[in-house]
C-alpha cells in the first residue's frame, strides 16, 4: 500500500458535503451565520450570492483552509477540522486568486502538485499527462506557466485540483474574467467531470452557467441560505436563477422572504 | 463532453490512478517508503528554481568577490610590507583571518535575504493556499523552505572552499580551523535563517519579513553583548565592566559575534610555517600545519569551564535556531486556518 492511499478513505454513506450549524466571524463582522446543508453524492451544488455573502469563506472552511468558530463540516465523510490532511486527499480546491511560481512549465507545474499528495513517479507523469490534455494544454505541456494566457491558467489550475482524483471539487468563481469562449470550455470541462461522477461545489456570480450545470443550488445572502434545494424545485415559479438572486437577495429590511425548497416545496415563506 | 479534449484519455487514467498491486521487494518497498518520507517535495522545487535562476549564479559569482577580494587585501598587504620570509610565512594566517570574517559576515547579511521571501512570497504571490489544501504537514513545508534557502548556504561555503586551499596551501591555518569555521558558519546561518523564517511565516509582506529578518539577525549577533553590559551596568553601576564571571560572562562568551571572532583569531599563534615562500614559480611542498590556535576556554565559568567559546556561541546559535523553527512551525500553523 502507498502512501497515498493509506490515509483517508471517503464514506458514501455519509453525503459528500454536510454542513451543520456553521459559524465564522472576521472581527466584528459574521461571515456565516449557523449554515445547516447537505450535497449528495455526485451532484453539482451552485452557491450564488452577492460579493460578500460568504460564498468564498464558505468554500475555504470546506477547503479546510479556515476554521469554523463553530458547527461541524464534513467532506467526503472525512471531519475538516479534526482531520484536515485526510480531507485534503479527497478534495480538489480551486480558489478564486490564485498564482504560479516561475519558472515552471505547465507539465512540471502539475507534477510538483502530484508530489505534494505522494504520488509515485509513474503514476504522477500519467496523471500529468492526461490531465493537461483533459484541460486541452497537451501542446503547452512545455511553456512556462506564467506565458500562459489567463484562461489557460484557469484550466491549468483546474487540472491541478484534481492531480490526486478527488472525489469532491470547490471550484470558487473558476470562470472570472474569463472571455465566453473560454467560460464555455471551463463548464464543459466541469460537465465532463461530473459525467465522471465527482461531486461539484461550484460559487459563481454567471448565473446563466451555474443554472445550466448545476443540479441544486443554494443562495447565501449576508452569512446565510437563504435559498436552498434541488434546481427544478427552486427555480418553479421564477423565471431563473438570476431572477431568484434578485428575489433573495435585495439589501437587509429585516422581513425577508425564505425559501426552503426541501421543506416548503419551493415556496416562499 | 464536445469539444472537451483528452476526457477519454483521464477516464483511462482514473483505471491507473490505483496503485499498481505488482508485488515488491519488501526490503525495496521499505527503502522506497523512507525515501518517500525523506524527500519533500517543497524543498526539491524551491532548490530547482533557484538553481534555475541567475540568481543564485550571481550570489555566488557576488559572494566570491567579495569574499575572495578581501582575502587578496589581507594577503597583498602582507606581501607589500614583508621584509623576510618568516614575515611572509603570516600571509596564510593573515588570508585565513579576512577569508573567515568575511565569510561569516557575508553569510550573515546573505542568509536573511534568502530565508524571508520564502513563505511570505508564497503569500504575496497567492500559491500559499494551493499548498496547505495538499496532504503536507505544516512543519514539512517550512523545513523545506529553510533547507532550500540553506542549501544556497550551503553552496557559497563550498564555493569558498579554493580560497580557504589557498591559505591552507601558505600555511598558518589548520584543516582544523577551517572545519570548525565551516561548522560554526553552518550553525550561525541556521540559527539566522530560522529566524528569519520566523520572520517570514509572520509576515504578509515580503518586505516586512525582510526588515525584520535583518533586525533579528542583528538581535542574535549583537543581543547577548548588550545583555552582558546591561547585566554588568545593573550589577554594577559605578563600573559596569563585563567580568566573563557569571551570568554576564555567560551572555558574552555565547554571542556568536564572540564565537567568531575566537574562530577567526584562532590561528594568531601559527605565523610561521606552511609554505614560506609566496613567490609565485617557486612553490615548495606545502607544510601542514597544525598548530591550532590559543583556544579560549571558559574557565572562569564552571560548569562550561572545558568549553571554549566558540563551542559556547555554536550550542547557543543551536538552541536560538531550533527554538525559532519551532516556533515558526507554531505561528506558520495558527495563521494558515484564518
Amino acid at each position: 500500500m502507498t502512501l497515498l492511499s493509506a490515509a483517508a478513505a471517503p464514506t458514501y454513506a455519509s453525503a459528500a458535503v454536510k454542513v451543520e450549524d456553521l459559524y465564522k466571524h472576521f472581527r466584528h463582522e459574521e461571515a456565516l451565520s449557523g449554515l445547516s446543508f447537505e450535497v449528495a453524492w455526485g451532484d453539482v451544488f451552485g452557491l450564488a450570492g452577492p460579493n460578500g455573502a460568504g460564498k468564498s469563506t464558505l468554500l475555504r472552511v470546506l477547503a479546510g483552509l479556515c476554521r469554523p468558530d463553530a458547527g461541524t463540516v464534513e467532506v467526503a465523510g472525512v471531519d475538516v477540522v479534526r482531520e484536515p490532511l485526510g480531507a485534503h486527499r479527497l478534495v480538489g480546491y480551486v480558489p478564486d486568486h490564485f498564482g504560479f511560481y516561475e519558472p515552471m512549465t505547465a507539465a512540471e507545474y502539475l507534477a510538483f502538485y502530484a508530489s505534494c499528495y505522494r504520488l509515485p513517479r509513474r503514476q504522477a507523469a500519467q496523471a500529468v499527462t492526461d490531465l493537461l490534455a483533459l484541460v486541452g494544454l497537451s501542446s503547452q505541456r512545455d511553456d512556462q506557466v506564467n506565458g500562459l494566457s489567463r484562461g489557460m491558467k484557469q484550466r491549468l489550475c483546474l487540472a491541478r485540483a484534481l492531480v490526486h482524483d478527488p472525489e469532491v471539487l470547490l471550484l470558487d468563481e473558476p470562470a472570472s474574467g474569463l472571455d465566453p469562449r473560454a467560460r464555455a470550455e471551463t463548464f464543459e470541462i466541469l460537465s465532463a467531470l461530473v459525467e465522471m461522477g465527482k461531486t461539484v461545489v461550484i460559487a459563481s456570480h454567471i448565473l446563466p452557467e451555474l443554472a445550466e450545470t448545476c443540479s441544486s443550488f443554494g443562495l447565501l445572502h449576508e452569512g446565510n441560505m437563504v435559498a436552498f434545494g434541488p434546481a427544478a424545485e427552486l427555480l418553479d415559479g421564477y423565471g431563473g436563477l438570476e431572477e431568484l438572486f434578485f428575489a433573495l437577495t435585495a439589501p437587509r429590511t429585516g422581513q425577508e422572504p425564505q425559501l426552503l425548497a426541501e421543506e416548503d416545496g419551493g415556496q416562499l415563506t | 463532453m464536445s469539444g472537451v479534449p483528452g476526457t477519454v484519455a483521464l477516464e483511462t487514467s482514473r483505471q491507473l490512478m490505483p496503485e499498481a498491486t505488482r508485488p515488491r521487494h519488501p526490503v525495496r518497498e521499505a527503502a522506497s517508503a523512507l525515501a518517500a518520507l525523506a524527500y519533500n517535495p517543497v524543498a526539491a522545487r524551491e532548490l530547482r528554481a533557484r538553481m534555475r535562476g541567475w540568481h543564485t549564479a550571481a550570489l555566488v559569482t557576488g559572494y566570491l568577490c567579495v569574499v575572495g577580494g578581501v582575502g587578496y587585501l589581507g594577503y597583498s598587504g602582507i606581501e607589500a610590507s614583508a621584509s623576510d620570509v618568516v614575515q611572509v610565512g603570516g600571509a596564510g594566517s593573515t588570508l585565513f583571518t579576512g577569508l573567515a570574517a568575511a565569510v561569516m559576515a557575508s553569510l550573515a547579511l546573505v542568509v536573511p535575504g534568502l530565508v524571508a521571501p520564502s513563505v511570505s512570497g508564497e503569500r504575496e504571490r497567492q500559491t500559499l493556499d494551493l499548498l496547505l489544501v495538499t496532504p503536507l504537514r505544516p512543519g514539512r513545508i517550512v523545513f523545506g523552505k529553510l533547507l532550500a534557502a540553506l542549501a544556497v548556504a550551503v553552496l557559497l561555503l563550498v564555493a569558498c572552499a579554493p580560497l580557504f586551499c589557498v591559505a591552507y596551501l601558505l600555511g598558518g591555518v589548520g584543516a582544523r580551523e577551517v572545519l570548525e569555521l565551516v561548522a560554526f558558519s553552518l550553525v550561525a546561518s541556521f540559527a539566522v535563517g530560522a529566524l528569519a523564517m520566523l520572520a517570514s511565516v509572520s509576515f504578509r509582506r515580503v518586505s516586512a519579513a525582510t526588515i525584520v529578518s535583518y533586525l533579528l539577525m542583528l538581535t542574535l549577533a549583537a543581543g547577548p553583548f548588550v545583555a552582558a553590559y546591561g547585566w554588568a551596568a545593573a550589577s554594577q553601576p559605578e563600573q559596569p565592566v563585563v567580568t566573563g564571571t557569571g551570568a554576564e560572562g555567560v551572555l558574552e562568551a555565547v554571542s556568536p559575534v564572540m564565537g567568531a571572532t575566537a574562530l577567526i583569531n584562532a590561528n594568531s599563534s601559527c605565523g610561521t610555517g606552511g609554505l614560506v615562500t609566496p613567490v609565485v614559480g617557486n612553490l615548495a611542498p606545502p607544510v601542514v600545519n597544525t598548530c591550532g590556535g590559543p583556544a579560549q576556554y571558559l574557565t572562569s565559568l564552571g560548569p562550561l569551564g572545558t568549553w571554549q567559546t566558540w563551542q559556547a556561541s555554536i550550542a547557543f546559535s543551536a538552541v536560538v535556531g531550533a527554538g525559532a523553527l519551532g516556533a515558526s512551525v507554531f505561528v506558520f500553523k495558527k495563521r494558515a486556518l484564518t
